[in-house]
């Protein structure tokens, strides 16, 4: 059955934040991309029952998303939390295993353990005030694996994140999805590359796109270009076409252009990757 | 079957060794806590500060309640009386600030995600914290009640009616207003209440008589009667999940 999303909508006044979106999520890593403001978070907080739906419905093996056990069921990451200001990593993680059921004995055992693998057991007393972001997020990720959730979602998981961390990161995702839901959103496409099963494309609140990273990128195959021309064809062409990397190779430029038709002599079709697909449909939403 | 055949059992046939043990032990549901472990569990996430400005609070008032040497004086020193009606609803305030502060410290959403949901933790939080002002109040009436010329329902009426209103009022504002502002809202009310109570009691004292116990009556439903509307919306609201506004700044 997995978790299954129903026509699930939701209005904030005259604005759809997501328009009839329907899934179905069996276990795996899901990759959910989108420019700001596209309805990822909305989404996401729909689906860990925070925010209610205006209409359609939400639920994992049957069991409904205001029901306890689905929340039983669920570990998730905000994209932004807080924290009690007198709180330690320890506190913290000891408070949200008492909110998610764990008896006493067990929740010390399980934060302590999660606090070694995201490599925070030495500041486990530490106060959470005095964390860096990075610190901060990997404590939210520890948070969301405490019940051993069957589903697990995160928002902007590595953000703060150094690039060793979201290495570790990625791994460990890989793992955690061989036998239960991710989802996860991002801004940085590496990730979802290197770590989804399926990518879940996402703009104006409405799912666009959703498939392996291959299917995705077909929809995009044979308009990626790269070329290098003088500095005036190259205004011309920035002017024209949507440029997804420029560089400057002594007096022409290097161009990696996204068009339908081939945009110069010199220019060659190039393998289309998940950053150009992103760039095609979102480079207008960026610009806003 | 007895040791003896177990023990023979066991020699006589080596047991197999456990295959895929770890996948076994990863398909077991640990026991949760139960709603009572929970409930309990909360005693230990309220504010030390909170329980200790409860007892400055309380032993104020059982100070004043005891400063008077004679039960005979009570009456003449009424205001002993608006004093510590003065004082509780500070009292009332601590209870309204302890409650907002999940949504004050950025903790909703998370909590509201848990499978003891941020209604829970609202609700088990103010039973804690409404039962120990209970056990403050009661304490403090039985005191007085043995000490003054006003009758127990008098002087409950009088004491309870500032608390109670400004536990309805702080608790209209926190089902409004979030964060930061909310606790600046409902200290703001407890001021007001009792400031009022001490200009009541200095130039309307005639509305401690008897003659207007009927409307103090009045008062204290209506103060009671709200407070029951704002508990009920607080928890509808957290219930509801209708913190999208706040959720989605």
């Amino acid at each position: 059955m997995g978790l299954i999303l129903d026509r699930v909508t939701k209005h904030y006044g005259p604005k759809i934040a997501c328009d009839r979106i329907s899934l179905t999520l069996r276990p795996g890593v899901y990759g959910l991309l989108g420019a700001n403001g596209a309805g990822k978070t909305t989404l996401m907080r729909m689906m860990c029952g925070v925010l209610a739906p205006t209409s359609g419905t939400i639920a994992y093996e049957g069991i409904d998303v205001s029901h306890e056990d689905y929340r039983d069921a669920l570990g998730y990451l905000p994209q932004d939390f807080g924290y009690y200001p007198e709180f330690s990593a320890l506190d913290f993680m000891l408070y949200i295993a008492t909110l998610k059921g764990l008896p006493k004995p067990r929740a010390l055992e399980k934060s302590r353990e999660l606090l070694e693998l995201v490599s925070l057991e030495k500041e486990a007393n530490k106060k959470i005030k005095t964390f860096s972001g990075g610190m901060k997020q990997r404590l939210g990720i520890a948070q969301a694996m405490l019940n051993d959730p069957r589903i697990l979602i995160l928002d902007e998981p590595t953000a703060g994140l150094d690039p060793k961390e979201r290495v570790r990161f990625r791994n460990l995702i890989s793992r955690l999805g061989a036998d239960r839901i991710v989802l996860l959103s991002t801004h940085i496409v590496s990730d979802v590359e290197h770590i989804a099963d399926l990518i879940l494309v996402m703009k104006d609140g409405q799912l666009i796109h959703q498939g392996t990273l291959e299917e995705i990128i077909r929809t995009i195959q044979g308009k990626v270009w790269e070329c290098t021309v003088p500095q005036a064809s190259a205004d011309v062409l920035c002017d024209k076409h949507l440029v997804v990397n420029l560089r400057q190779e002594g007096a022409d430029v290097f161009l990696r252009l996204v068009c339908e038709e081939k945009p110069g002599d010199s220019a060659v079709p190039v393998q289309a990757t998940l950053e150009d697909l992103y760039l095609y449909y979102f480079s207008e939403v960026s610009e806003r | 079957m007895t040791n003896r055949w177990k023990n023979a059992l066991q020699t006589a046939f080596e047991a197999p060794k456990p295959e895929d043990k770890e996948r076994f032990l990863k398909t077991l549901r640990y026991p949760k806590i139960s709603g009572a472990d929970f409930f309990l569990s909360q005693f230990r996430y309220i504010r030390k500060r909170v329980w200790a400005l409860s007892a400055v609070i309380a032993a104020m008032g059982w100070a004043v309640a005891l400063s008077s040497p004679q039960a005979n004086l009570w009456h003449a020193e009424a205001g002993r009386l608006w004093t510590l009606s003065a004082l509780l609803p500070f009292l009332a305030l601590l209870t309204a600030t302890e409650l907002s502060r999940s949504t004050g410290c950025r903790m909703a959403e998370l909590e509201l995600s848990c499978r003891f949901s941020l209604p829970q933790v609202v609700m088990a939080r103010a039973a804690i914290l409404g039962g120990g002002n209970f056990l403050i109040l009661s304490l403090l009436l039985t005191l007085i009640s043995q000490r003054s010329s006003y009758g127990l329902l008098q002087a409950a009426t009088y004491l309870l009616v500032p608390y109670l209103m400004t536990c309805g009022v702080s608790l209209w504002i926190a089902n409004r207003v979030r964060g930061r502002e909310s606790v600046y809202g409902c200290a703001a009310a407890a001021c007001l209440v009792s400031m009022t109570n001490v200009v009541a009691a200095g130039a309307l004292r005639f509305l401690y008589t008897n003659a207007f116990l009927g409307y103090w009556l009045l008062l204290f439903a209506a103060s009671s009667l709200f407070i029951g509307i704002q508990l009920r919306d607080l928890h509808k609201r957290t219930e509801e999940r209708t913190w999208d506004l706040f959720l989605t700044e």
